[in-house]
């Protein structure tokens, strides 16, 4: 029963926080660029305004388009639900780190359906380009959490991973958790489009990727996939900071254990948070054939951690 | 007792109805397929009675010098017996409704042959029985195929035989050391045949299946065949057959030989062939135009895995548990059959859309969920359960998979080779999934790519049989802990792998199917809800332009779609062999492209040249002068006599 409540309260507290987030990221972002930038809660303020607003859909899109938004934003609460925030405590015996994985790609591949809907080149082109990342990407995520099962004893219950990383101590410091978190961290910036292997602020035409799938959407529809984006950099970010680092994390449900779990993971996704604000600043987008170099690197990683699980 | 009643109504009504369809007459055709269909669902029965009635025997009042022909139906034959007759079902109830399958009564007459022939190799007790039915599988696939394109179904042919072959020569082998033709009496065969002859044996009846299932180099018929034949004999070939072929591989291997550690090195060879294959698939399947060898190489994937997932099974048994290999075994048979549900569906959505428009290149369709919502519903959850999305029946098995590559933690050699097999896993199924969305975006979504509308009405009575596969699609994976458990006490029947409870009762605890999918429906549809209850106005308005009015070739096309793909594996495809025309009054035009298959142009052109060379040196020592001929038989008499005095 606690970890119903623990991890319901979980999803709406990341849910909420994800906006957050993505606003302070683009304060970050332009503070480092010395703009004044937005204000940390304009997220919130564009959802709600989208929310608000009409929609207006494309002639040539099917019943699947309008059902897409819906799909998305609901694999996103799924995962939310699954995935440990301040406490290891998650509702989980219906999925395990597999099927995290494989809902992932249920929403890329929604998405990518959604940018064919409509017939609009920019949508093709982003979802083409997806894919081709979304081919590189997938591997190398499901082999670093492969890693991390492997490295906490086979097991891929979610829960487990934060408590038995914990209990084991400093020997955990592995080679494999290292060159898993690293893989893992690589994996985080392609899937949410971030620099450089996608720029989330860019709205020019030819090097949109995830934008240019999201172009024939409006109104509450766009509203959706916005919010669903945030949340899966919010869902990215504590997977990286509750499985890889789990330091601090909540294993009871006492009070004490909880306001802890929760500072530490706040300061932990504001630091990821503020890592990726950095990257973002101080490196250009990549050139679109250039992207298999660092995915291919990340697969490397992902896979000499899983080797290096068995040989070391 | 009843067994032989059983059987009778399972077999003589497409017996019967075999012998119907060859008489030229407007409704043996009809009258065929109807007795076909008695004939599939009483198949479908098999596993039911089997349940409750024990394994069903009958020994046929025939007799022949390699012994009688008798039948046995086990746990896991009655199972895939079932799945296939479901199958079988779906796709002849769709065959009375298709405008596009062949009016002949012959066609009829075949499909009953291929359910007989199929039937009876996956229950077949006897070699003489089992090697029979296998080959009536070939003929009868064969002569279904025969379609607009002959060549394509002598390539199957001639491949299928040379697969015959190594089963045929493989059970002979086995036959020999057991020393008898009941095939329910062999078990661990491997002991008394020794490491290195079970090695061979087994090798032979993997490549042998494998040129069923497609396993590279023996998949040059494939995407031929499925785009040239007509929709069901696909539909059947990529489906039905597959699970026979995956049957008696699965026995032959852990049933009848048993995998015992001499083999691990051939295992591992084994696992790179298969690796191979799925990788090689997934990219070749993600430059086809034609949606049908889109299906055919996907075919390829997923029998690969289950391949993989056999050739870990041997791995596994050089100091594995054995509930670890029973769990790595019943993942590739859940895939099997999983498969068989999924593919059929596809392939006759598919179908439907090819008779719909008129049109077999996806360049040509796009837009038609507008026009066909229904089939896009239907080929939606088929793909997904292809692409392996939770909670479809792909994702079930693909996850077991996983599951068992995880488990392999801690055994001697393997453990090194098993990140590997989760790399080939996800690459070849992330590629897959790629050129999924691809099949369903091009075909369904976007503007219509052609002016032609669409000139066939749907027939709205083919929506029965497929929204039963479309259900079984979704049912099977929320279920899948109660057909796996099904699965293991199968296994544990056929092999002499002692089965294992724990392990896979511990996998059942980590994914709870019925509650995700419940979840995650819940919540789908309570957005959808409060979206519902506070609805906004929509408009309908063009798709964002530029501008520029946009005409149906302004979007991206499927060859484009898949470029940045091809760019970055570019040294593993052929050459573009051909651009085809989108329109013949304007050469300018050319929308499409086709690449040729590396292995028909490296290695089956060069053999061919080969052996038209061979045959011609063969050829100047006919010169038809009968002088020449005395001179030969003089010659092989002094060989002979000499050989004679020396010996």
């Amino acid at each position: 029963m606690i970890d119903l409540v623990l991890s319901v309260i979980q999803a709406i507290m990341m849910i909420a926080l994800a906006p957050l987030f993505a606003g302070i990221l683009n304060k970050a972002k332009a503070r480092m660029q010395h703009r004044a930038g937005s204000s940390i809660f304009q997220p919130y303020r564009d959802v709600a305004k989208l929310m608000r607003k009409s929609e207006n859909i494309s002639e040539s899109s099917s019943w699947l388009f309008r059902f897409i938004p819906y799909v998305c934003f609901g694999s996103m609460l799924l995962l939310s639900l699954m995935t440990p925030f301040f406490s290891a405590y998650v509702a989980a015996p219906y999925g395990d780190l597999i099927s995290m994985v494989y809902i992932f790609t249920l929403y890329r591949f929604m998405m990518v359906l959604g940018g064919l809907e409509g017939g609009s080149v920019f949508g093709g082109m982003g979802g083409s380009r997806e894919m081709m990342m979304s081919v590189l990407i997938e591997p190398s995520l499901l082999l670093s959490l492969m890693a991390l099962a492997g490295l906490t004893g086979g097991s891929t219950m979610i829960g487990d991973i934060p408590r038995e990383l914990i209990g084991m101590g400093a020997i955990v410091l592995t080679p494999a958790l290292v060159l898993a978190a690293s893989s893992f961290f690589i994996t985080l910036l392609a899937e949410n489009s971030r620099v450089p292997f996608d720029n989330p602020a860019t709205h020019l035409e030819l090097t949109m990727v995830h934008e240019g799938m999201l172009i024939e959407y409006s109104g509450r529809g766009l509203g959706l996939m916005d919010l669903s984006s945030m949340m899966r950099l919010m869902i990215f970010s504590s997977m990286f900071c509750t499985m890889f680092f789990p330091w601090g994390i909540a294993l009871t449900a006492s009070p004490s254990a909880v306001l802890i779990g929760l500072a530490s993971i706040l300061i932990k996704v504001l630091l990821v948070t503020l890592a990726i604000a950095l990257i973002e600043s101080y490196l250009a987008k990549y050139r679109l054939f250039r992207l298999p170099n660092l995915l291919t690197a990340s697969f490397a990683l992902s896979l000499l951690a899983m080797i290096s699980l068995y040989i070391l | 007792m009843y067994d032989g009643l059983y059987l009778s109504l399972m077999l003589i009504p497409a017996a019967v109805g075999m012998a119907v369809g060859i008489i030229p007459s407007g409704y043996s055709r009809r009258i065929a397929v109807f007795l076909c269909g008695v004939s599939a669902f009483f198949g479908v029965l098999a596993y039911p009675l089997y349940i409750y009635g024990g394994e069903i025997t009958f020994t046929f009042p025939l007799f022949s010098a390699w012994g009688p022909y008798s039948i046995l139906m086990d746990e896991l034959s009655s199972m895939i017996i079932s799945i296939s007759s479901v199958v079988f079902l779906t796709v002849i109830a769709h065959m009375v409704r298709s405008p596009s399958a062949p009016a002949d009564g012959r066609y009829s007459a075949l499909v009953c042959a291929l359910f007989i022939s199929c039937i009876l190799t996956m229950c077949a007790d006897t070699v003489i029985l089992l090697l029979m039915a296998w080959e009536a599988v070939t003929l009868s696939t064969f002569l279904m195929a025969s379609g607009r394109d002959h060549t394509a179904a002598w390539k199957f042919l001639v491949i299928a035989h040379i697969g015959g072959l190594m089963v045929i020569s493989g059970f002979l082998v086995m036959m020999h050391y057991a020393g008898g033709h009941v095939l329910s009496s062999w078990s661990d065969l491997g002991v008394t045949m020794g490491p290195l002859v079970s090695c061979g044996v087994v090798a032979l009846l993997f490549m042998g299946f494998g040129t069923k299932l497609g396993l590279v180099p023996f998949h040059a018929w494939m995407p031929d065949l499925y785009a040239s034949a007509p929709t069901h004999t696909s539909a059947l070939v990529s489906t039905v057959s597959s699970n026979v072929a995956v049957l008696i591989l699965f026995k032959g291997i852990f049933g009848y030989i048993g995998a015992s550690d001499g083999m691990y090195i051939l295992a591992i060879i084994m696992m790179a062939a298969s690796s191979f294959t799925a990788v090689w698939s997934a990219l070749e399947s993600l430059v086809q135009t034609e949606p049908k060898r889109i299906l055919a190489y996907s075919s390829m994937e997923n029998m690969a895995l289950v391949l993989l997932c056999f050739s870990l099974g041997i791995l596994f048994s050089n100091g594995g548990s054995p509930g670890l290999i029973t769990v790595v075994l019943i993942a590739g048979l859940f895939h099997t059959i999983n498969h068989s549900v999924f593919k059929s569906l596809m392939i006759l959505t598919v179908g439907s859309v090819e008779d719909c428009t008129g049109e077999t290149a996806m360049e040509k369709m796009g837009g038609l969920a507008k026009i066909m919502p229904v089939f896009s519903v239907m080929a939606l959850v088929a793909v997904l359960s292809m692409a392996a999305i939770p909670p479809f029946n792909g994702f079930a098995s693909e996850w077991l998979m996983i599951q068992s590559m995880m488990g392999g933690e801690g055994i001697h050699v393997t453990e090194i080779l098993l990140p590997l097999g989760v790399a080939v896993l996800g690459i070849s199924g992330m590629m897959a999934a790629v050129s999924y969305a691809r099949l369903y975006g091009f075909m369904f979504l976007g503007r219509p790519r052609s002016e032609k509308n669409v000139s066939a009405k749907v027939d709205t009575a083919t929506f029965v049989p497929m929204s039963v596969l479309a259900i079984l699609c979704l049912g099977m994976g929320i279920f899948y802990s109660q057909i796996t458990e099904r699965l293991a006490v199968g296994v544990a029947a056929a092999t002499s792998i002692p089965s294992d409870g724990p392990f896979l009762d511990n996998l059942s605890g980590t994914l709870n199917m019925p509650l995700l999918a419940g979840i995650l429906l819940t919540i789908v549809f309570a957005v959808y809800a409060l979206n519902r209850i506070f609805r906004k106005k929509s408009a309908r308005s063009p798709t964002w332009d530029c501008g520029t009015p946009l005409d149906e070739n302004m979007q991206y096309s499927s060859v484009g779609f898949s470029q940045p793909l091809v760019r970055v594996f570019h040294p593993l495809y052929g050459d573009v062999i051909e651009a085809l025309d989108g329109d013949s009054s304007d050469k300018r035009k050319k929308y499409s492209i086709r690449f040729a298959e590396p292995f028909v142009e490296h290695l089956y052109v060069p053999l061919g040249n080969l052996l038209m060379r061979g045959a011609k040196q063969v050829g100047r020592t006919q010169n038809g002068n009968i002088q020449t001929y005395f001179g030969y038989i003089l010659a092989v008499l002094v060989v002979l006599l000499v050989a004679v005095r020396f010996i």
